[in-house]
């Protein structure tokens, strides 16, 4: 009995709870992920390609000539920049779309809601090499959009989507965007369910206005969610891959090409895997330095809570 | 006056059915490619309606041997989807089930106890940030020395972790707009923190976990590349099916299109069942 | 700060037993070193090797197999994986069944949707070696990669033994394509099972109008006839480029993947090569820059932009609904051209030997064989031996006949099967001709080590020059430079020994052309 009581004490004990909550959290990723990220580090040191014809523990150690190899290629630092453009503009444009729409959807209420709210998830839903498939499609040379703008506008008006980068570039980022935006719909609409009701009411009875509640009141409740849905969607939208692949392949030449299309081509069609390694971790801590700076602000206004 | 509602009326309809369409249109299109024969994959002018509608794109799907039609001769000795559905079906819950649990109880005592320091929430994020595909060779080596390439326990494993940082963030976004003093409250009538976790902390913010589970439940729903490159055999996922309708003259867009319209519709069903979640999230906890 | 301490010891605990466990799993993660490779020794030059009784290829490999199990090392139900694409199910699952059905054996496909990711899989098999496949059915210019990466095992000891009869006798492969579907570094690392020489496909209707014809022989001062020369093939384009007519004069690949063809094609027809024997590249030659300039005239001036940044199913859209005049590409655009459930143009097609340049007299025809899947068996595998029967039975005269007839990616190979009437059947009796002439002249892609970097960046100087972002001359330069760092990176001596034995596989009249110009000696 005593035994017992002292067991639930603890369980209770606020800094064991604690730690026993993000127990299993650290287990797995401890299990799953240390190993092969030891691997990544190890590969990135050395110079090893598997048609070498030698094991990858025993290829010749390099040093950082791999890291150093990176930050000369150019290739490399034009999709960097390339693929930071594309999340700022992509990102940017799903953000307020998802904002917008889940501010709508949120304040209005009519019939069949539910239906129309699935209708916007939807994109997301779909495998994303149908979606892919689906916009490389569209935007064909004589694909339905080319067809749309010459019945409206004639002969003339055929565009070829694929041929300039900029446009190329744009069609992907559209793809991105009408995928995506369904993600920051979903994140904001649930984060304004979630909003207690007292707050927005004493400052309707105060007579303030619609907009005077969402910048004052909404918004910085909302905050922390925007920011995370933010965080994680820029995050994900850097890795973009299955949409350039399949739409324009990179091309024409390596114009459109994302930085994990130029990592997926050295490290498996040119089988430079520790090359990609290094690649990687450099896209890493440049992801990770920006993300901590991004996160920062969150955490010391929670902490401010 | 009822001018102006009437207005409103038509912005609100005018709003909506126009989003919609947006959303809809490439979806449209999807879903006319999936009625169309091979002769009318590519054709120009494109239609929307197929000149000869034909359920042979989804007949394949299940029957790849079926007698009828054009488009079995081209898939003919074709696996029928149902291995991959099957998989998709068993791999996908269980690994969103498992990272939302795990994610939410580690989500709750980073937010509570602050348990695991200042760097853990951002550490579990980094591992979004890297690269996966410089990531798929090393963690081959690694599940090879396990035993786990293709297997369905190999992807689970990977899926749970893969998403836990989509869970660990959105649900601790969630629980940290839970007022404290709504818990202190509980506490001090007596319940244990656990208790408290339970039965105050979650149902509060039962909305943000569907927008989780649904996120993450999408994500690996979705997910192409290390299914890709871990299954063959055994464990093969539908988004790998959809890229094996392909044949000596390229691209099957027909029973692609249909396979990526039948594998939205478990995810559409979930997506609208968990609404009510969402809209509902926090009246629950301030009505009483 | 009792927190803070706290948290720092348990962070510490966690690190060390983390790094005590990772350094434990990590030595497991490294497999046992190389094993001692699974082919059969060589024996020294000269020793006859047993002969397997049989009179056919199939025969043989069943024998052999027969042999196999009396021995004990293989037995009824022992199953075996064949990792092939998708578009070849048609082609090697019944052909399964069959061959299950007569061994006792149970081979399996696994099959893979992207052609691409076969050479993924391959790769990471040559690094995990789990040995979950036994014969690949690849890209015939990656089999040097699988060679060197350890993964495949050379089969010339059983050539000897079963003697497959690919490269001699009346059941042999149409040559050159016996030999660099198979051949590494002059040992015999695969078996070809396809055959992807591109043939040149145009409209025969507008050929036998009198008014074109009557209209051509005007401007042209020659009869309208299908062109032999790259000059002639030029303005017969440019005579039938349409664009009023919504019919654009030609589609050659000039995307993203297979940029090369075109160029190639008429860059070796031209005498050129793509190394000298020291691995230098000799593409920014002459040949390589005039045969780029015209390339690229022809695809900005007569094709449709999509030539450019579509991708290879273009052809198969644009010729058969009739908005090119002539396109090219492998053996199945005939097929697909000819399918009234999939084309416009029945009834109007033509099919063409690729032309060639004029030298001293004598027209050399260069084809360019594009990709093509050859087996190669897993040092890994239970039985590569037996694995080895398989291929020879699957790719023999009569079970292959079979086996290709069917619709799939795997097209015909042998000699004697251009005569078989189940093949002018399936490919037209008019078609196979043209594709036998143009296989004789048939040209590998580049199929040294590395061939995917190489052919890769090639392309995408290539598409740059055809999309007008750079002169040909530039495009070029900068491709060899390029080829320079692959070479050297991956060690210039190994591929120079690989090339000298590659560029003898060439067929013979570029090989007189090499050594008449003086770029090779032998």
């Amino acid at each position: 009995m005593q035994r017992r009581m002292r067991w639930i004490q603890w369980l209770n004990d606020e800094r064991w709870m604690g730690q026993l909550l993000i127990l299993p959290m650290q287990l797995l990723i401890w299990f799953v992920l240390i190993i092969p990220m030891l691997i990544v580090i190890y590969l990135s040191l050395v110079s090893w390609q598997p048609i070498m014809g030698v094991d990858w523990w025993q290829a010749p150690f390099a040093g950082l000539r791999n890291y150093a190899q990176a930050l000369q290629d150019q290739r490399f630092l034009t999709a960097l920049g390339r693929t930071i453009g594309l999340v700022l503009v992509a990102v940017g444009m799903e953000f307020l779309l998802g904002l917008a729409l889940a501010i709508f959807f949120h304040q209005q209420e009519f019939p069949g809601k539910r239906l129309f709210a699935s209708i916007i998830l939807y994109p997301m839903m779909l495998p994303w090499v149908v979606v892919g498939l689906c916009f490389y499609l569209l935007f064909l040379d004589k694909g339905p959009v080319n067809y749309i703008l010459i019945s409206l506008f004639g002969p003339g008006a055929s565009v070829q989507w694929y041929q300039n980068p900029v446009l190329a570039l744009m069609t992907i980022a559209l793809a991105d965007v009408w995928q995506w935006t369904p993600f920051m719909f979903l994140v904001i609409y649930s984060g304004l369910g979630a909003l207690p009701p007292e707050p927005i009411e004493a400052a309707m009875t105060l007579g303030a206005s619609r907009w005077q509640i969402f910048r004052y009141i909404v918004f910085p409740m909302l905050k922390p969610v925007l920011m995370i849905a933010l965080i994680i969607r820029a995050l994900e939208a850097f890795k973009i891959f299955d949409l350039v692949y399949i739409m324009t392949g990179g091309g024409p030449g390596t114009s459109t090409e994302s930085l994990s299309l130029y990592l997926y081509r050295t490290g498996f069609v040119y089988g430079q895997l520790s090359y990609a390694a290094a690649m990687a971790l450099l896209i890493l801590i440049l992801v990770a330095v920006i993300a901590r700076l991004a996160v920062r602000p969150l955490e010391a206004e929670l902490e401010a809570r | 006056m009822s001018n102006r509602i009437w207005v409103s009326w038509l912005t609100r309809w005018g709003i909506v059915l126009i989003v919609s369409l947006i959303t809809l249109a490439p979806v449209i299109w999807v879903l006319s490619l999936s009625f169309k024969p091979p002769q009318e994959w590519l054709a120009y002018p494109p239609t929307l309606i197929p000149r000869q509608p034909t359920f042979e794109n989804y007949l394949v799907l299940f029957w790849p041997g079926n007698p009828v039609g054009v488009v079995s001769e081209m898939v003919r000795t074709a696996e029928p989807v149902t291995r991959a559905f099957l998989n998709s079906l068993l791999i996908v819950p269980i690994s969103t089930a498992l990272s939302i649990t795990i994610g939410f109880l580690a989500a709750y005592g980073i937010s509570r106890f602050g348990a695991g320091g200042n760097f853990l929430p951002f550490s579990v994020l980094t591992t979004r940030m890297f690269p996966p595909i410089a990531f798929a060779v090393p963690l081959l080596v690694y599940y090879r020395s396990l035993g786990l390439i293709d297997t369905h326990l190999g992807l689970i494993l990977m899926y749970t972790t893969f998403t836990l940082a989509f869970s660990l963030w959105m649900i601790k976004g969630f629980i940290d707009g839970v007022p404290r003093h709504i818990e202190e409250a509980a506490i001090l009538d007596g319940a244990s923190r656990w208790r408290v976790m339970f039965t105050i902390t979650l149902p509060l913010i039962r909305g943000g976990l569907a927008a989780a589970a649904l996120f993450v439940f999408i994500m690996n729903w979705t997910e192409f590349l290390f299914a890709l490159v871990f299954t063959s055999r055994f464990a093969v996922t539908l988004p790998v099916q959809v890229s094996r309708y392909a044949g000596a003259v390229g691209r099957y867009y027909g029973p692609q299109a249909a396979l990526g319209i039948v594998a939205s519709i478990p995810v559409l069903v979930a997506g609208y069942l968990i609404q009510r979640y969402l809209v509902r999230a926090f009246t629950f906890g301030l009505v009483k | 700060m009792k927190k803070a301490h706290h948290q720092l010891t348990r962070r510490e605990f966690l690190k060390a037993a983390g790094l005590a466990a990772a350094g434990g799993l990590l030595s497991t993660c490294a497999p046992a070193p190389t094993p001692t490779p699974a082919a059969p020794a060589t024996p020294a030059p000269g020793t006859p090797v047993p002969r397997v009784e049989g009179a056919t290829p199939e025969e043989r490999a069943l024998n052999g197999i027969k042999a196999l199990k009396a021995a004990g090392k293989i037995k009824d139900g022992d199953t075996f994986v064949i990792l092939h694409h998708s578009g070849q199910r048609n082609n090697i699952v019944p052909a399964l069944e069959e061959w299950n059905r007569l061994t006792g054996l149970n081979f399996v496909s696994a099959e893979e949707g992207l052609e691409a990711n076969i050479y993924t899989k391959v790769m990471n098999e040559a690094v995990t070696r789990t040995g979950s496949y036994d014969i690949f059915l690849t890209f015939v210019n990656w089999i040097a990669d699988m060679a060197e990466a350890g993964l495949i095992v050379d089969q010339t000891e059983w050539w000897e033994k079963y003697d497959p009869e690919v490269d001699h006798g009346p059941n042999a492969y149409v040559p050159p394509i016996d030999r660099f579907t198979s051949l590494y570094k002059g040992r015999r690392y695969a078996m070809g099972a396809d055959n992807d020489t591109f043939s040149m496909f145009y409209r025969k209707d507008l050929m036998e109008n009198p008014d074109e014809q009557k209209r051509f022989e005007d401007k042209f001062g020659r009869k309208l006839e299908v062109p032999k020369t790259w000059e002639e093939f030029d303005q017969w384009v440019a005579f039938f480029d349409r664009p009023d007519q919504g019919m654009r004069g030609v589609h050659m690949y000039a995307e993203r993947y297979f940029a090369y063809t075109g160029w190639a094609a008429r860059f070796i027809s031209r005498g050129g090569a793509y190394f000298d024997d020291n691995m230098d590249p000799l593409i920014t030659s002459e040949e390589g820059v005039t045969a780029l300039e015209e390339m690229v005239r022809l695809i900005q001036n007569h094709a449709w932009p999509d030539a450019v940044t579509g991708d290879w199913s273009v052809a198969y859209t644009r010729f058969p609904e009739g908005s090119v005049f002539c396109a090219w590409a492998w053996p199945s655009l005939g097929k697909w051209a000819q399918d009234p459930k999939t084309s416009k143009i029945v009834g109007k097609v033509g099919a063409m030997e690729i032309p060639g340049t004029i030298h001293d007299g004598e027209l050399v025809r260069a084809v360019p064989h594009v990709v093509g899947w050859s087996f190669s068996i897993s040092r890994y595998s239970k039985s590569p031996e037996a694995c080895y029967c398989f291929i020879q039975w699957f790719c023999g005269p009569k079970t292959g006949l079979d086996a290709i007839a069917r619709v799939g990616t795997l097209d015909i190979f042998r000699q004697p099967w251009f005569n078989e009437p189940k093949m002018k059947e399936a490919y037209g009796a008019e078609f196979l001709p043209v594709l036998l002439a143009n296989s004789k002249n048939a040209f590998p892609d580049i199929s040294l080590r590395g061939a995917n970097e190489y052919l890769d960046k090639l392309n995408l100087h290539l598409q740059q020059a055809f999309a007008g972002q750079k002169k040909p001359e530039q495009a070029l330069k900068d491709a060899a430079d390029e080829w320079q760092k692959i070479t050297d990176r991956l060690g210039r001596l190994s591929q120079i020994e690989a090339w000298r034995q590659e560029r003898k596989n060439y067929p013979e009249p570029i090989q007189r052309l090499w050594r008449k110009k003086g770029i090779f000696k032998d």
